[in-house]
């Protein structure tokens, strides 16, 4: 078995909801990521989810202009998430149930760190390894 | 400006029977969330298996990757255009396609690709969506 927290990455990177579409493209560019977790929008909100696929496919590929939409406007909330002792093969389940290229990993109420698709095949290869030598 | 300027030359192939297995094995690898899969023929196409379609497809079904080759889980035929095109293009391409990739293809060969953060890198630094401050 491979938890969650032995392959997840911990550094996540949030933005606020009424910040500009551009504003999260430079913090992806700036920082090399493919997604932002987005604040509640009240106190005891959801927390939310933008990806590059959605700035791409939402907002440039249809000629909007980043700098007048919203951060809001394109994300998805609530995110889904998983304990950090959870299996990735649960992970992959619900990567394929929900349609999504990303699961985000809570301890309690706070978010500590997001496992993408790639990040469940590398622990996919860890997996088999470890199969490998206990049989 | 082109899609050539913005393009990455480098592409990694795949056999199409190859088995799942392997195609996790190399983009686990070097770090890459898609292999082109090269045509079986003269006739035949290129196809494409990425990050998704291992685990949306495959993985989070419980396909075992040991049994499972990688023509089963391709996308095909891959989305692509020339390399003249302008590099605006390219988001509407992917939105009218729902895709995270194009390829640029000249005289029947992929000579390039296009994923989604290239393109938004080049818009943002060609100031097509505004002034870059690295």
């Amino acid at each position: 078995m491979v938890k969650v927290e032995e392959i997840m990455n911990k550094k996540v990177e949030f933005i606020e909801p009424d910040a500009s579409v551009f504003d999260a493209i430079e913090r992806m560019v700036g920082k090399k990521i493919r997604s932002l977790g987005v604040k509640p929008k009240e106190e005891k909100g959801e927390y939310g989810v933008i990806s590059v696929r959605d700035v791409v496919l939402r907002v440039l590929g249809a000629d909007l202009d980043p700098k007048k939409v919203e951060v809001e406007k394109v994300t998805t909330r609530p995110i889904v998430s998983v304990d950090r002792d959870v299996d990735i093969n649960e992970v992959m389940h619900l990567m394929q149930k929900h349609r999504i290229a990303r699961v985000f990993v809570k301890e309690g109420e706070n978010i500590i760190g997001v496992c993408a698709l790639l990040d469940v095949m590398a622990g996919l290869l860890i997996q088999k390894v470890r199969e490998h030598y206990v049989t | 400006m082109k899609v050539e300027e913005v393009m990455k030359k480098k592409v990694e192939f795949i056999e199409a029977d190859a088995q799942l297995i392997d195609a996790i094995e190399i983009m686990v690898d070097k770090g890459i969330r898609s292999l082109l899969v090269k045509p079986s023929s003269e006739k035949d196409d290129y196809g494409v298996i990425s990050t998704t379609d291992v685990v949306l497809r495959a993985l989070g079904l419980g396909l075992d990757p040991l049994k499972t080759k990688v023509k089963e889980i391709m996308t095909k035929p891959i989305i692509w255009l020339k390399k003249e095109v302008d590099i605006t293009e390219v988001a509407n391409l992917m939105r009218e396609h729902n895709v995270a990739r194009v390829f640029v293809k000249e005289d029947r060969q992929v000579i390039g690709v296009i994923a989604l953060l290239d393109i938004t890198v080049a818009l943002l630094r060609r100031k097509v969506i505004g002034p870059y401050v690295a």
